[in-house]
């Protein structure tokens, strides 16, 4: 019969007159089953479709317009080139057909009426030789002259989306702030949007080369050489001639020969700690879906068990019923994967503006808004719905096989849930596992990104072990509920059930241990971080005023305070003395960590109140160092993140590439830093200004004279300085606090959900129990019994269950709550937290599933007072 | 005279950059400020071979043809420079934008029956030039440079062209003279129109020795071969009731060459400043101008991409300046398809190598073809358009 | 039993039933004590005796729901031991049909519906199909009812649209355990009724499972089950 024609007949014929009938009787329950698929796969789907738009949001401006390089040259150190690099480059070339395309770009922020002002997103100036850039963009690139565009430092072409967002048309004029100086710049023309060519980037503005750099105050230097070879037989020999020729002038040079291949890898692999993270948590989501429809097929198969025993006395076999089963799990994942495939999209347009936004504050530049859907992801989430609710099938298919013919059936045969669950002593086994390999060291690959892999699979042993060790409450909570039941009847009934638990009990109060174990970890995990950001902001914040250039909030963005600007603000006279701190990218062990310039190094008073992970020798102070002769290293502090990495530690050389030559430096201290994860080597201004040439900083803190009221002087500052970015502290405080929370946004919407989730999966599993157990209510209620007092007994069974759950899910959060911030965050972030426990939140969230448990119990209780001796509907 | 006239003002039209090109009547410069070529001029050498960036258009055009083996090519590279103003006040900068450099580059593979073509235009700057003083010029990949000699229009010398067609086709040519260099027109200047403008240093090698490699299909090819390059210098060459033109340079088996330029008038008939000229063996140049030479259109090809119905067999014919007698020619192009359609410039010209048949249908040399304006009216829309 | 998908023809000459020394225990309990016994073709048999004799694990052995601990089942010749747990499914689909105390009717399926569902097991035709419910439906009397949903019935009607899906595929041996149990006395008698007739007209076999001698009237005989033991016997008045 397997596999037979005949078989395949009878699932449709089955799926037919049986499955499709159901579901359409009870449309809102198979509604909300293929809701909450949809809803796991939708979380799942749109985090992943926005980390991913974030990561992939990081292009090069240009292609849009010419299409894709074959390679970039980057300074290895800084963030500019020479002009000369270019004429270099093509020397060295020689006669291959090679374009090269010097690019230089720039921020600017939007100011003034012209442009939104509620929406003052960063603009991305890209400064492109607008001649040559025709040579290989043909006429996607509009027409210039002298009049019109060439040369002109005063005039751009703009996005058809800027364009037609703030109705602007060749010739208009509109306001922008560039380095803190406001410009006004004149509208040449609107680009257009070339069917055969990726879609213009909204936030771009395209000039002219020496226009931009004239502009921006960056004369004779450029941000990249992309280079293309030109199509055609040959074109392969020469991309790696080419390639051969410019890496081995890349040392000699400080040039960084990238393709934009690597490019997107190694902005990818910044991030992808973070977006692991964002993953596993996602995954969370679809699994607590994955849960639910565990509890909801069950609950469908303990239902429709009369109507299986029928089957099979009328001759269906075991096997075609559990194929039926799954095949009804399959269906239902194809609709749930389907309708959350689209759920995930619309809801990563939502979240890919938080998710860019983090990135964006701890990453790099990314200039995405919006996240497509690509049709790998898109089958992804499907087959990831389909195998979901398959996984979820599996369990209740074998039950419904397992259903004997009616000649059999009993009621109240009950179905053997996970074998597993009912040895809790195996738990303290498992527990001792899981807690054994969150010691194992992370798995790091080449560039030292670390995967705390032993940390997750230490969490998923953990969950198992206490599902299993919550078992041991059943007895003696019985045995105490029985003895209760002098005075309250529903007690005993409601004891006398968990005295012999059956699988189903054990299945629901596992499932209560993994999301309110989940929830509440996250709470932890958050808490915690926030505990210690907070701290950490207050020590690291303690000057009036903070300012940075405007768009200064993207990560490696070149924007700087220009010399002339800062020192005005250190000259002030309510100003006491200012910070400043100037961060460069730079090439180190494979990757693009910032060398960092400040004075803090001056003041040893406040270096010894900075976080330390390994505090300076005191020895080592500043004053002592002051007098190290001039020959020495200079001295540097590296971030925690930094040390993870790479391995450094106080004592340790560290030598990093500058466009004055190599330098060596001596490691004096491992900090807390977290407001980067992929590493900072801080040193002192002076020689950061030194070797690169260049006295602009990228914040400025600023503390006034006592007695100086910090408002007036902001908003002195902020007349001069109309697009910086000033604040007060209390405000970047807050501001900090607040990325901090946006960041973790996701995590409270899965608390929100696991709660959610636990009580829906309880009430599921009660309802099933009562149907099971019909027989045994029809002589309740013959005794005497009260549909009230039925209904109390559920909720106190269902109450003693959530609390079951609670207590061996809090253990398991403060467990996770562990393995994330001593494990996992610092072997994937390089972050060290202090660990906290949001008694607030453990308390509330207790309160609040015992109450709904409660209540949820006791209507399905009374729901199921109703229900008939023998009738399965 | 080349089609690059045309190019140039669509060009400067491309590029928005208009100006007038009404001259003063003798005058030695022209209202905006540039040189007018003048008659009985001395030239300095190798100076004249380099950029003269106080004239407003300036081109090096070399066409010629090549062979490996039993393999023929015809190949063409121009250079152009296109100033905006009359100094060159941004020799130094990386982006300027004083002179615009545009750029062809072409190959035919008579075997292959392919044309290989490409072109370009580059500001002023770290990726395109010419040097002022010397023979030497770039434009992104492709370049020429005198290596030797050239010290006077009979002095021996050579250079060195490199180039080539995106990956497909690469050149390195090393061409020595093989005859001195001539200077067309009277006195020392050749004359295009009315207008007293319309006046061009014109001086030709019109014969240069190639030897070098020429890489097509994944191969290196040793070629060696004849290439015809005209330098061509003025302010302004337009006449206004100029249409298009015909030109050919014609190399003889027996040592000597032919240049003719035929300018049409709307109706279709030659301009009067139309001229002819006779290269003896010994670089002595003999004109014939209008009327003193005929020209015969011929043997339409039409583009399937532009459209443009090209004359490619035309015949023409003069008294022979040696012999004295009348001598009457016809041109066989080698392939039909050597359009140049203009992507970049937008204005489309037919440019290609022939054969050069004598009256008994015998291969007397070889030549190339230049046919411009018939592409219907859109040059001269955009000729009338300033 | 074969899966051949013509319409299925009624009982060949022959025994229906036969059980040779089938003995069950449960534990230390001997539920069927080397039961013996044959139904002929056509033969109604009555299988009485008190709660816990053995009747219910009597019928079940007999529908290859539960095996015997020794001893030979066939039905209709074919011996129950050799066949496999799809053997035994194949047998239930044809052979051998059960009538329940408790109807059993399929919620989800019309009364049609119901009587069809076993036709659509074995694969018969559309056509076959409806032609053979309208037949079976008019036999039993509900064919009025054929729309009707199991819980638009009554108890009447449901254990008639049960009899005729249990008619339905032509088994040989029909068990009805107390068909008539859930039922008031005159519709528990026209049940009764109905299936002695449709058992003079379609030649099956009936071993009823009853408490009734009233209802073991329709009976030729019956067996007395007692300790899991049979004695066969007359009526006692």
């Amino acid at each position: 019969m397997n596999g037979s024609p005949a078989e395949a007949r009878w699932l449709v014929l089955l799926l037919r007159q049986t499955t499709w009938r159901h579901w359409r009787r009870r449309l809102g329950s198979t509604l909300l089953l293929v809701g909450i698929l949809a809803h796991g796969v939708g979380v799942f789907l749109s985090i992943r479709l926005a980390s991913r738009a974030a990561v992939s949001g990081f292009s090069l401006f240009t292609e849009s317009l010419t299409g894709e390089s074959d390679f970039l040259i980057r300074p290895v150190s800084g963030d500019s080139l020479p002009e000369m690099s270019a004429r270099e480059v093509r020397q060295r070339l020689g006669a291959l057909p090679v374009a090269i395309l010097p690019v230089v770009e720039a921020t600017a922020v939007e100011v003034a009426q012209t442009l939104d002002a509620a929406e003052p997103g960063p603009l991305r100036l890209l400064g492109a030789d607008l001649v040559a850039l025709r040579n290989a963009a043909g006429d996607s690139v509009p027409e210039v002259s002298g009049d019109v565009g060439l040369g002109r430092d005063d005039q751009a072409f703009v996005s058809p989306d800027l364009a037609s967002r703030h109705g602007l048309s060749a010739g208009s004029v509109f306001d922008l702030s560039i380095n803190e100086r406001r410009v006004s710049l004149r509208v040449a023309g609107v680009l257009r949007n070339d069917p055969l060519r990726p879609a213009v980037p909204p936030h771009l503005l395209l000039m002219d080369l020496p226009g931009l750099q004239q502009l921006v105050g960056r004369p004779e230097k450029l941000s990249r050489l992309e280079i293309r070879v030109a199509d055609g037989i040959d074109a392969e020999r020469w991309r790696r001639e080419a390639r051969r020729i410019l890496t081995s002038a890349a040392s000699d040079q400080g040039w960084r020969v990238e393709t934009p291949e690597d490019r997107r890898e190694a902005v990818a692999k910044m991030s992808r700690a973070f977006r692991l993270n964002l993953t596993v948590l996602s995954t969370l989501a679809l699994l607590v879906g994955v849960y639910l429809i565990f509890q909801a097929l069950e609950a469908a198969v303990v239902r429709r068990r009369s109507e299986m025993a029928i089957l099979r006395s009328l001759g269906v076999g075991a096997g075609t019923i559990r194929r039926l089963w799954l095949l009804e799990s399959t269906v239902l994942g194809i609709l749930g994967g389907g309708l959350g495939v689209w759920i995930g999209w619309a809801a990563a347009q939502v979240t890919v503006g938080g998710v860019a936004r983090t990135v964006n504050s701890l990453y790099h530049d990314t200039a995405t808004r919006s996240a497509a859907l690509h049709p790998t992801e898109a089958i992804f989430g499907l087959g990831f719905g389909i195998l979901a609710s398959l996984a979820a099938g599996w369990l209740p298919a074998r039950d419904a096989a397992e259903t004997p013919p009616a000649q059999m059936l009993r009621s109240g045969s009950r179905a053997r849930g996970l074998a597993w669950l009912a040895r809790p002593g195996w738990g303290v086994v498992v527990g001792l596992v899981a807690f054994a390999i969150s010691w194992l060291p992370p798995w790091r690959n080449g560039a030292g990104d670390g995967l705390p892999v032993a940390g997750y699979a230490s969490a998923f042993l953990w969950l198992a072990a206490l599902s299993m060790m919550a078992g041991l409450l059943f007895r003696p909570l019985s045995r105490w509920l029985v003895g209760m039941g002098d005075r309250y009847s529903s007690l005993v009934v409601a004891g006398s059930q968990l005295r012999r638990p059956t699988g189903r009990h054990r299945l629901a109060v596992a499932g209560l241990v993994a999301a309110t174990g989940m929830s509440a970890g996250m709470g932890v995990l958050v808490h915690s971080f926030e505990g210690t950001l907070t701290g950490w902001i207050g020590q690291m914040l303690r000057a009036d005023l903070y300012v940075a250039p405007a768009a200064a909030n993207q990560a490696g963005a070149g924007s700087v305070l220009p010399a002339a600007v800062w020192r005005s603000l250190a000259a002030d006279s309510d100003v006491a003395g200012v910070d400043t701190i100037r961060r460069l990218p730079v090439e180190y062990g494979g990757r693009t960590i910032r060398l960092a310039g400040s004075d803090y190094h001056e003041d040893a008073a406040r270096v010894m109140q900075m976080r330390w992970i390994e505090a300076p020798e005191p020895g080592r102070t500043p004053q002592a160092l002051r007098a190290v002769a001039d020959g020495a290293d200079p001295p540097a502090w590296i971030n925690e993140a930094m040390s993870r990495r790479f391995g450094l530690g106080r004592g340790d050389a560290i030598t990093v590439p500058t466009p004055a030559g190599e330098k060596t430096l001596s490691i004096l201290g491992v900090y807390a830093d977290y407001s980067d994860e992929g590493g900072t080597v801080l040193t002192k201004l002076d020689r950061v200004t030194e070797w690169f040439g260049d006295d602009g900083v990228s914040n400025l803190a600023a503390y006034l004279k006592p007695g100086v009221n910090a408002e007036v002087v902001r908003a002195r500052w902020q007349v001069a300085l109309p697009a910086a970015s000033i604040r007060e502290n209390a405000r970047l405080r807050a501001d900090a606090l607040r990325v901090f929370r946006e960041t973790f946004a996701v995590t409270y919407s899965l608390e929100a959900i696991g709660v959610a989730v636990a009580v829906i999966g309880l009430g599921l599993a009660l309802a099933s129990l009562l149907v099971e157990r019909r027989d045994e209510l029809a002589t309740l209620k013959s005794i005497g019994f009260t549909r009230g007092q039925i209904a109390s007994a559920a909720a106190v069974e269902g109450a003693v269950l959530a609390a079951m759950g609670l207590v061996a899910g809090l253990i398991l959060s403060l467990v996770l709550g562990d393995l994330l911030i001593r494990v996992i965050n610092r072997q994937s972030f390089g972050w060290t937290l202090d660990y906290r426990v949001p008694v607030g939140l453990f308390i509330g969230l207790s309160l609040i599933t015992l109450l709904t448990s409660a209540t949820v119990s006791a209507w399905v209780g009374a729901r199921s007072a109703r229900l008939k001796g023998d009738r399965s509907e | 005279m080349t089609l690059s006239h045309r190019l140039t003002r669509r060009s400067l039209i491309a590029a928005g950059l208009t100006c007038a090109f009404r001259p003063l009547a003798g005058a030695e410069r022209t209202a905006d400020g540039f040189r007018i070529p003048q008659a009985g001029g001395e030239l300095a050498f190798p100076a004249v071979h380099g950029s003269h960036p106080d004239h407003r258009i300036e081109w090096w055009y070399l066409t010629g043809h090549l062979f490996a083996g039993g393999r023929r090519f015809g190949m063409q590279a121009i250079f152009f420079r296109l100033a905006q103003r009359p100094v060159l006040d941004d020799a130094n900068a990386a982006f300027g934008d004083s002179q615009l450099y545009l750029a062809h580059f072409a190959v035919t593979d008579v075997a292959g029956g392919r044309f290989l073509h490409e072109e370009r235009l580059n500001r002023q700057g770290w990726d395109a030039g010419a040097r002022v003083g010397d023979l030497e010029l770039w434009n992104g990949n492709w370049s020429l440079k005198r290596l030797s000699g050239l010290g006077s229009l009979e002095d021996h010398g050579s250079m060195r062209l490199m180039g080539g067609v995106r990956s497909e086709a690469a050149v390195d040519l090393v061409l020595e003279t093989a005859k001195p260099a001539v200077r067309f027109g009277r006195d020392g200047v050749s004359r295009k129109g009315d207008e007293p403008a319309a006046v061009s240093l014109y001086v030709t090698f019109p014969r240069l020795k190639a030897r070098g490699l020429l890489r097509i299909d994944g191969r290196d090819l040793e070629v060696t071969g004849s290439l015809w390059m005209d330098h061509e210098v003025s302010s302004s060459q337009l006449g206004r009731e100029q249409v298009g033109w015909d030109w050919v340079s014609v190399q003889f088996d027996d040592g000597r060459e032919l240049m003719a330029y035929v300018l049409r008038k709307p109706d279709g008939s030659p301009d009067q400043h139309s001229t002819l000229a006779w290269i003896e063996t010994d670089g002595r140049v003999a004109h014939r101008y209008a009327g003193e030479f005929e020209w015969e259109p011929g043997g339409i090809w039409e583009s399937p991409e532009t459209g443009g119905r090209y004359p490619i067999r035309p015949r023409f014919g003069s008294i022979d300046p040696t012999s004295g007698k009348e001598r009457r020619f016809s041109l066989r192009p080698v392939m039909e398809a050597q359009e140049m359609t203009g992507g970049l410039g937008g204005v489309a010209y037919w440019e290609g190598a022939c054969d050069v048949l004598d009256e008994a249908g015998g291969e007397v040399g070889r030549a190339y073809l230049e046919l411009t304006g018939y592409t219907g009216d859109d040059l001269q829309k955009r000729l009338r358009g300033d | 039993m074969n899966g051949d998908p013509s319409l299925p023809t009624y009982p060949t000459p022959g025994e229906a039933l036969r059980l040779d020394r089938v003995t069950k225990s449960y534990g230390p309990r001997r539920v069927l004590d080397e039961v013996s016994f044959a139904l002929g073709r056509g033969e109604r048999v009555a299988l009485m005796g008190p709660s816990g004799a053995g009747k219910s694990t009597l019928l079940n052995c007999i529908g290859g729901i539960d095996r015997p601990d020794s001893g030979d089942i066939s039905v209709a010749g074919q011996s129950l031991s050799r066949l496999d747990g799809d053997g035994l499914s194949r047998l239930r689909r044809r052979a051998v049909t059960t009538v329940f105390q408790f109807f059993h009717l399929l919620p989800t399926l019309t009364a049609a519906e119901n009587v069809a569902f076993p036709l659509q097991l074995l694969g018969v035709d559309r056509a076959d199909r409806e032609r053979r419910v309208a037949e079976l439906l008019a036999a039993v009397r509900v064919d009025h009812r054929a729309d009707a949903w199991p819980d638009e019935l009554s108890g009447g009607e449901m254990q008639r649209v049960a009899i005729a899906r249990a008619l339905a595929p032509g088994p040989d041996l029909v068990l009805a355990d107390e068909p008539t149990g859930n039922l008031d006395s005159a519709t528990g008698d026209a049940i009764l009724e109905l299936l002695a007739r449709l058992g003079d007209e379609l030649g099956f076999a009936l071993l009823l499972v009853t408490h009734s001698r009233h209802a073991a009237g329709i009976c030729s005989r019956s067996l007395h089950l007692r300790d899991g033991r049979l004695c066969e016997g007359p009526f006692e008045a």
